[in-house]
C-alpha cells in the first residue's frame, strides 16, 4: 500500500474527453478490444506522459485510449475500445 | 471505431481567487469567484490551468470542495513534493490573482440526493476534498441518509477540515472515524495505522446494508480499500472510486 503508484484513474481525463466528445464520458461503460472486459471510463488506468495520455484496461492492461494534446487540439485514438455505437450525444460531424 | 479527432466544446473560464485559507501545513483552500458558474454536483472536479511568466502552461485536475449550495467554488489543493502546479497553488497564489478553470467535470464520482444512501465515504489524505463536498451537500440539501466517513491522514496536523469535521461530528446520522498512519498523540483514541481489511470488517457499514460507497485518495490507498470492501461482499456497482496517484497517507 505504501508504494507510489504512477497511474490515476479515468476521472482525471473527464476534461479532455468532454472537450473532444462534447459530453460527459466518465460514467460511460466501454469494452476492451483485447480482452472484452467492460468497465466505466472512470475506472480505467490512466498514465500521463510528457507527450500524451495512455489509458489502459484495468484487467489486461492493454492500451484502450491514447490522447495527444497540442494547444487547443486533442487527438484521441480509440482503437483499443469496442463500441457497438457512439456514446450518447457524441457529435457526428467529426 | 477508428479515430475521433479534434474539437472545441468545453471552454476555459477566467476566474479570480477571492480568498486563500490554509488548511494544513501542506494544503490550502482557494475560494474562487467564477463568473456565470452554472453550478456543479457534489464530487465533481475542475481542470485548473496556470500560465507562467514565460508563457509555459500546465494544467491539473482538482476536486471541488464546496457544496453546490455554497456561494463560491472552493478547491483544496495539497502540495505534492516535486509538483509543478500544486506548490504554486498552495504557496504562490494570492487573493485577486486570476486562475483559469474548465468544468465542472465528472459524472460518475458524484452524489445527489436522489442516489440515496446509506453512504460510506472513505478518504485517504486529500481524498477528503470531494467527500467534504458530499458531506456539505447532504446537510444543505436536507438529506437524512445515514453517512459514515472513514478518513485516514498522516498526523493530526494533516487532517484537512479538522475543525469543520469536529463540529459536524455527532450531527444526526453522521459517524466519523479518523485514522492516523504516521504520528499520533499519546491520547489519540482513533485508529493508529492504515485501514486494513480486518478494520474495515470491524467498523465499516456492513455490505448487508448495501451502502453507496465513495473511496478517494492516492491510487494505492484506493486500490487497497476497494479490494478490501469487495472481499467483504460490497457490491462493485455501488463502489465509486477516484484515484489521484502519489503515495498513501
Amino acid at each position: 500500500v505504501n508504494q507510489p503508484s504512477n497511474w490515476v484513474d479515468g476521472n482525471a481525463i473527464a476534461g479532455v474527453l468532454f472537450a473532444v466528445f462534447r459530453v460527459e464520458m466518465t460514467a460511460e461503460a466501454v469494452s476492451c478490444a483485447a480482452c472484452a472486459t467492460t468497465r466505466r471510463i472512470a475506472d480505467l488506468e490512466v498514465f500521463t506522459h510528457a507527450h500524451g495520455v495512455v489509458v489502459r484496461c484495468p484487467s489486461c492492461h492493454a492500451s484502450m485510449l491514447v490522447i495527444v494534446s497540442r494547444g487547443e487540439m486533442a487527438c484521441v485514438d480509440v482503437s483499443g475500445i469496442l463500441m457497438s455505437s457512439a456514446p450518447r450525444g457524441v457529435a457526428s460531424d467529426s | 471505431v477508428a479515430r475521433a479527432a479534434v474539437s472545441r466544446g468545453l471552454s476555459w473560464r477566467e476566474a479570480t481567487v477571492a480568498d486563500v485559507v490554509r488548511e494544513t501545513p501542506r494544503a490550502s483552500s482557494l475560494i474562487i469567484d467564477v463568473p456565470d458558474w452554472a453550478g456543479h454536483r457534489a464530487g465533481q472536479h475542475v481542470d485548473v490551468r496556470v500560465t507562467a511568466a514565460d508563457g509555459y502552461r500546465a494544467q491539473r485536475s482538482y476536486s471541488i470542495a464546496s457544496a453546490p449550495e455554497d456561494e463560491h467554488v472552493a478547491l483544496t489543493v495539497e502540495r505534492l513534493p516535486g509538483g509543478e502546479v500544486s506548490p504554486f497553488l498552495v504557496d504562490g497564489i494570492s487573493v485577486g490573482d486570476p486562475v483559469e478553470l474548465r468544468g465542472p467535470l465528472g459524472g460518475w464520482f458524484v452524489w445527489d440526493q436522489e442516489l440515496g444512501g446509506p453512504l460510506l465515504l472513505v478518504a485517504g489524505g486529500s481524498g477528503i476534498v470531494p467527500l467534504r463536498a458530499i458531506l456539505r451537500h447532504r446537510v444543505l440539501c436536507g438529506s437524512d441518509v445515514p453517512v459514515q466517513l472513514l478518513y485516514s491522514a498522516r498526523a493530526v496536523d494533516e487532517i484537512i477540515y479538522r475543525e469543520e469535521l469536529r463540529a459536524l461530528e455527532g450531527a444526526d446520522g453522521l459517524t466519523i472515524l479518523l485514522a492516523l498512519t504516521r504520528r499520533w498523540p499519546a491520547d489519540w483514541t482513533g485508529r493508529r495505522g492504515r485501514f486494513h481489511q480486518s478494520y474495515l470488517d470491524e467498523v465499516a457499514t456492513s455490505a448487508l446494508e448495501r451502502p453507496l460507497v465513495y473511496v478517494c485518495g492516492p491510487t494505492g490507498f484506493v486500490e487497497a480499500v476497494a479490494d478490501g470492501l469487495l472481499d467483504l461482499g460490497h457490491d462493485p456497482d455501488r463502489i465509486r472510486t477516484e484515484r489521484f496517484g502519489g503515495t498513501s497517507p
